[in-house]
């Protein structure tokens, strides 16, 4: 597998304090890495070194074979970024801002209309982005992201806040853009987006990198599966977990069973969440 | 460094206009002044300066200048006509060409004129008389002849008066709203709107955005230079003018970038624009008080701003005597560009 980003040993430290501490990771093409993390954890420090907003103070990193500290502006030609602030031109319409950033990647013929389209904004050549909801505004940060077709797509936090239809427009153009090869660095704290959207995630707390794997393998190795029994006893409703790979599970449910009257059971995965607090003790939000 | 997207940036500001109400008032500030100043002072609409002749009758180089339609002619029939004109104020100068200038300028010897100056002749239409007496003969005679005025004052010599005693502070203003104001308002706003990370995460270098904002600004100190100048009749030398306009341009706007680089909100701008604005404005003072010791003003770089104006436009100088003034601003821009970079290194963290 071709290798898309490669970060060695980063390092960065704010006022002598490590928020990203000599991590080491890979992106393989058409690849989407999650990159989860509560608030401070050092995920905006890490895609600030990815994207060349900042330099590593130690290690090194590679996009698509070149060192972002010899050949950047090579870089970020070839790459889209989508930021959790809003830094669009408020004062402009979307169609401007649109051809405004694609005159900067040196893009002669953009596809306004059809980028707008792709994100599920209208197109309004006069509707000024100050005017914007908040989910409309993401959407078109989204488009903005994509007006140089990139191979290496960086999304921070990129459904936050939104609506469910205006978050479901923009994992489905992330969706379609990996299908159509791109590599996708995305960060955010939450899980179940995550778990839809990544082939790999990578846990980052405290500037460390816990673990790093596909959602499933997490889920099988490190969660718990559980049968939960919901009963009826002495006119109250109890409820009791056992564990799916406990040996005696079956037992119990033939004790439960026979001198009270089960309401219903049901299986339950591991989340991810479950994972990320057992590997680092925080909660996502935290 | 991409020429076509330092201009997209440029572009991008530009169709959108000066929007912020700061920068909107710098710029009209200087010329709200002007007007004030004019109104109060009188000189916007003031006459052109008068120049009497005698001894070249009707010849070629009342032509010549006459078709220098700075200054307005009267033609004396003598010398003691000449004196009268300048002493009962009818005329700011009177000058008695030698019978035989002709002859002289084609044998290509020194001219020596006689002149009357009125005393209370402003120092700018003395100025802007000598300028076109020399152009005209010059005119005349390509090669360049050298000319020698034997000067006599009549009545008291008089300073300058308020309008030309202002008229640095004025065109300092102007190109400090511009290339100061303009490229420090456009960074911090950038920087209080995120709208620079969007910027830096593009092919464009931190250098491309810099040139874009100071190019921007330093055009606009340029024309608001040229404006207040016009405005207050102190346009003359244009090529030695416009260079001086560039250079005090290119000072301000590594101000500009300075502190657009070094604060992160308009308030901390504002704030330290309150803290240092004394010693831009400081040669100021300097001028208004003559009698203080001088040398104190030349410590302010923003003097070889102000003097060399107060030079051209006032006493009429040139390349020659103001030379070493514009080599020392030339300095004082590249040891204010040192920091630009170094501080360029913080943006967008």
């Amino acid at each position: 597998m071709e290798k898309v980003i490669s970060a060695e040993k980063i390092a960065y430290s704010y006022n002598k304090k490590l928020a990203v501490d000599h991590i080491s990771f890979h992106i393989d093409k058409c690849e989407i890495l999650g990159f989860l993390g509560p608030n401070g954890a050092g995920k905006t420090t890490t895609l600030k070194m990815l994207i060349g907003l900042l330099i590593p103070q130690d290690g090194k990193i590679s996009i698509l074979g070149m060192d972002t500290a010899k050949e950047l502006n090579k870089i970020q030609a070839q790459i889209g970024v989508c930021f959790e602030e809003k830094n669009l031109y408020e004062e402009m319409s979307a169609v401007e801002n649109l051809k405004f950033f694609a005159s900067l990647f040196g893009v002669k013929k953009l596809d306004v209309v059809a980028l707008l389209e792709k994100v599920n904004l209208p197109v309004d050549k006069r509707q000024k982005v100050a005017s914007f909801s908040k989910g409309m505004k993401q959407r078109l940060m989204m488009a903005r992201s994509l007006v140089n077709q990139p191979k290496v797509l960086f999304l921070d936090e990129p459904t936050d806040g939104l609506d469910p239809v205006s978050a479901r427009a923009v994992r489905d153009v992330i969706l379609k853009e990996k299908e159509k090869g791109a590599t996708i660095f995305l960060t955010t704290h939450d899980m179940l987006e995550a778990d839809k959207l990544s082939d790999r995630v990578a846990f980052i707390n405290e500037g460390k990198i816990s673990v790093i794997d596909t959602p499933e393998n997490l889920k099988h190795e490190h969660g718990k599966r559980i049968l939960k029994v919901r009963y009826r006893l002495d006119g109250e409703v109890k409820e009791e977990e056992l564990s799916l790979e406990d040996k005696d599970m079956s037992k119990r449910i033939d004790e439960i069973n026979s001198k009270h009257s089960i309401l219903d059971m049901h299986t339950e995965e591991a989340t991810l969440e479950d994972i990320f607090i057992k590997f680092t003790g925080r909660k996502l939000e935290g | 460094m991409s020429i076509s997207r330092i201009f997209s940036i440029i572009k991008r500001e530009i169709s959108l206009g000066p929007r912020s109400p700061i920068l909107l008032f710098a710029l009209a500030v200087p010329l709200i002044l002007t007007a004030v100043f004019q109104l109060i002072f009188g000189g916007l609409w003031q006459e052109k300066p008068v120049l009497a002749v005698y001894g070249v009758g009707d010849g070629i180089v009342v032509s010549e200048l006459e078709k220098n339609k700075a200054v307005d002619i009267i033609n004396a029939d003598s010398e003691d006509e000449i004196l009268n004109l300048v002493e009962v104020k009818e005329a700011d100068v009177g000058v008695i060409f030698p019978q035989d200038i002709e002859d002289i300028l084609k044998e290509g010897k020194e001219v020596v004129l006689k002149t009357y100056i009125d005393g209370e002749a402003y120092a700018k239409d003395r100025a802007v008389i000598a300028a076109s007496i020399v152009s005209a003969l010059r005119s005349i005679a390509p090669e360049g002849p050298e000319v020698d005025f034997e000067q006599t004052l009549l009545g008291e010599e008089r300073g300058l008066n308020i309008l030309e005693m202002m008229l640095p502070f004025l065109v300092l203003y102007g190109v400090l709203a511009g290339a100061f104001l303009g490229p420090a308002v456009l960074l911090v706003g950038a920087k209080e709107k995120k709208t620079i990370t969007a910027l830096l995460v593009t092919p464009s270098s931190k250098a491309e955005i810099l040139t874009a904002f100071g190019l921007l600004g330093g055009v606009l100190a340029v024309i608001m230079g040229i404006v207040i100048l016009l405005l207050n009749g102190g346009w003359t030398q244009p090529l030695l003018m416009i260079l001086l306009l560039i250079l005090s341009s290119m000072f301000m706007v590594d101000l500009g970038l300075i502190a657009g680089l070094a604060v992160n909100d308009m308030n901390a701008l504002f704030a330290n624009m309150k803290l240092f604005g004394i010693f831009l404005i400081a040669p100021q003072l300097f001028i208004f008080f003559p009698k203080w010791p001088q040398w104190i003003a030349k410590i302010f770089p923003t003097y070889y701003i102000m003097h060399p104006i107060l030079r051209i436009s006032i006493y009429g100088e040139g390349f020659a005597e103001i030379g070493w003034e514009l080599l020392v601003l030339l300095g004082f821009i590249i040891l204010f560009f040192i920091p630009i970079p170094l501080l360029a290194k913080r943006l967008g963290k």
